[in-house]
């Protein structure tokens, strides 16, 4: 589904990534940790298309297509979602309407029709049920005035609506209690198919108890310096990065 | 030499006596005023940003009754409303459309039966003030509207000020909200051609003791026209007065809206939303003159200024020394969406009571590229993205309007 070679990206003429492989298949759920500093929000801002960050070298390819040559609206209409670390805050723009706009430029995209507003909402209350998403928040502007826990739920609530082919969860656990860490994992869990793909971004196992990954990649100074599966998350957290970074070294 | 030399004073003709001698004295005092008044330039303080020179180097003719059907300009949304109509400061006398409960008068006919008397000038005053001394000494257009005590209009009066042709008009309105009333007021400015006019309106409103008095403004004219556009309002205890101003066609629009705030417990509301394009020059001065203890003040002025457009927001809030317990707040918020668009923006808080809460506040920025990336990354399209952000800036204002034909006949404009 998604094929990463030997990406080299910078922002600012400071090189962040430095040659990145990844291939990741349908059906599967990868997860990136490493330490702070090591390209994995960077990894996350290229694949959604951030244009301040410029591609050196290398390719992504994604169902087929050149993702480098896609805009960021074209990239989700091909079904890339990102979960973002830090949700923006839309003042004067509601849930409902940003989703509506958002799921209908998608279908269009794919060449389908638009929901209707019964149709839309009947999918809304669907999947609001699934995160348990409290529907008067939906009503109000998008992200606005809501606690970081709420903010992270909306993400994955969009991730429900939307249903990409591939989702990125940028450290979509940090700051997030243990009830909402369940309830969004649960989330993940639920869209998780034979079809779809999950990167799931993170500086801490803990969310990986929840979600279990088929693979886990370990990312030091823009590299995958390791993989392995999931039990490679269990020793980081025990052992912390060091080990990995002195057996990279060796 | 100053930058320019046009004297409006030699265009307009001088009125005959009037049947009222307070009007009479007041015209005479005005016209000698404005004999050691010129065209104001940017040397003045009040008009740093705001350059006369291109209204300088217009000729204008007198404008005259045309036979354009007014009918062509009325707006669907606003059809089952009370309706005064003006063509070139004209009143259009059998368009208008009243219930019987109001007082209306031409400004002549008020004029005639000493309905303007203590009124006219009384808080608009020609001192220093080229505008306003160049109207009260040539201006016999315009309207008296009481409302009166204890009334409650149901519906809201839409008042059409139609501009046709290349002519310079003044207009001169006074509204009485007696006491315990509530009226809705809605004025649309709209042009017929592109071709260059001049237009000096000013409003003197009275709102008595316990009314409540809300006010809309709708300038969309064409970019060519040039409007000095005055509202003086004075407020009494316990009376409510808003006005909402949505800018979004003109030439050069100045619109000065200054309210003085003459009792305790008043609530003061201006709201602003300029979106302009071209080489639209929007200015913007008010002033919210606190003068008695208790009241209560709120402005938010937004603009979203495009292509090579500017504007100009200076926004005044005096709290004399004997208005303790005022609460006065002041926002001014712009984005600029292009890189040859401009704006100045200078809030001005004076404050000579002790026991207030004030704040006010300015910004000036570019759409957020952050808020763009976070829609587009969710499959919006950058246009479409940058279509609800613009919407979402401009309901903040927008939603204000509680009028909801008026708010949909907005939003469509935008």
């Amino acid at each position: 589904m998604l094929s990463i070679e030997n990406l080299h990206a910078k922002i600012d003429d400071k090189e962040i990534l430095k040659g990145i492989h990844l291939q990741i298949n349908a059906g599967e759920v990868h997860a990136i940790m490493g330490p702070n500093g090591s390209g994995k929000s960077t990894l996350a801002a290229v694949l959604a298309g951030k244009e301040q960050y410029e591609v050196t070298e290398g390719s992504i390819t994604f169902l087929g297509k050149n993702l480098l040559e896609l805009a960021p609206e074209e990239r989700a209409g091909e079904g890339i979602f990102l979960a973002f670390q830090h949700p923006i805050e839309i003042p004067g723009v509601t849930t409902t309407n940003f989703l509506k706009t958002a799921l209908n430029e998608i279908r269009k995209y794919q060449g389908l029709d638009p929901l209707d507003a019964v149709q839309f909402l009947k999918l809304l209350k669907e999947k609001a049920k699934i995160l348990q998403m409290d529907e008067s928040l939906m009503k109000r502007s998008l992200n606005e005035g809501f606690s970081g826990g709420e903010k992270k739920r909306n993400e994955i609530f969009q991730m429900a609506m939307l249903e990409p082919r591939l989702a990125i969860l940028d450290e979509t656990d940090s700051g997030l209690d243990i009830d909402a860490l369940r309830i969004v994992a649960e989330g993940v869990n639920k869209l998780r198919n034979s079809q779809n793909a999950f990167l799931i971004i993170t500086h801490f196992q803990r969310i990986l108890d929840y979600i279990q990954p088929d693979f886990v990649h370990v990312l030091y100074d823009g590299k995958i310096i390791k993989s392995g599966g999931k039990e490679l998350a269990l020793e980081l957290e025990e052992k912390g990065y060091d080990w990995v970074k002195a057996e990279a070294v060796a | 030499m100053t930058e320019t030399s046009k004297d409006f004073k030699d265009i307009f003709t001088p009125l005959k006596n009037s049947a009222s001698s307070y009007v009479q004295n007041l015209r005479q005092q005005a016209f000698a005023q404005l004999q050691n008044l010129d065209l104001p330039t940017t040397k003045h303080e009040e008009w740093k940003y705001t350059s006369l020179k291109n209204l300088a180097k217009e000729s204008f003719a007198l404008a005259q009754p045309t036979d354009l059907n007014p009918k062509d300009f009325f707006v669907n949304n606003l059809e089952n409303f009370y309706k005064i109509v003006f063509v070139n400061g004209f009143l259009q006398e059998n368009q208008t459309l009243l219930p019987s409960q109001v007082e209306f008068l031409s400004f002549q006919e008020a004029e005639k039966q000493g309905k303007l008397d203590n009124l006219l000038g009384s808080i608009a005053k020609t001192e220093n003030d080229y505008f306003n001394a160049l109207n009260t000494a040539f201006c016999d257009k315009g309207f008296y509207l009481r409302i009166p005590k204890n009334t409650k209009i149901d519906k809201p009066i839409v008042v059409y000020h139609i501009i046709s042709g290349g002519f310079a008009f003044l207009q001169r309105n006074i509204v009485l909200a007696e006491t315990g009333c509530q009226a809705r007021i809605i004025n649309l400015y709209l042009a017929n051609d592109s071709k260059s006019s001049f237009t000096n309106e000013i409003s003197e409103i009275f709102v008595a003791e316990n009314a409540h008095l809300d006010c809309y403004k709708i300038q969309n004219e064409k970019n060519q026209s040039y409007r000095i556009d005055t509202t003086q309002v004075e407020q009494k205890s316990y009376s409510k007065f808003a006005m909402t101003t949505i800018s979004l066609n003109g030439g050069l629009i100045r619109n000065n809206l200054n309210i003085l705030i003459e009792g305790e417990y008043c609530e003061t509301y201006m709201n602003g939303l300029s979106y302009v394009k071209g080489k639209t020059h929007m200015d913007h001065h008010t002033l919210a003159d606190h003068r008695k203890p208790n009241s209560y003040s709120n402005e938010l002025y937004k603009g979203l200024y495009d292509e090579n457009s500017t504007g100009v927001f200076n926004g005044k809030i005096y709290v004399r020394q004997n208005a303790q317990k005022t609460n006065a707040y002041q926002q001014n918020r712009n984005v600029l969406l292009s890189e040859k668009a401009s704006v100045y923006t200078k809030p001005q808080l004076e404050i000579w009571a002790d026991d207030v809460k004030c704040s006010h506040g300015a910004t000036t920025g570019k759409l957020d590229e952050t808020a763009l990336f976070y829609m587009r990354a969710r499959g919006i399209s950058e246009a479409e993205a940058r279509k609800l952000l613009l919407k979402a800036f401009a309901n903040e204002v927008i939603e204000k309007i509680e009028v909801e034909e008026l708010k949909e006949y907005v939003e469509n404009l935008i």
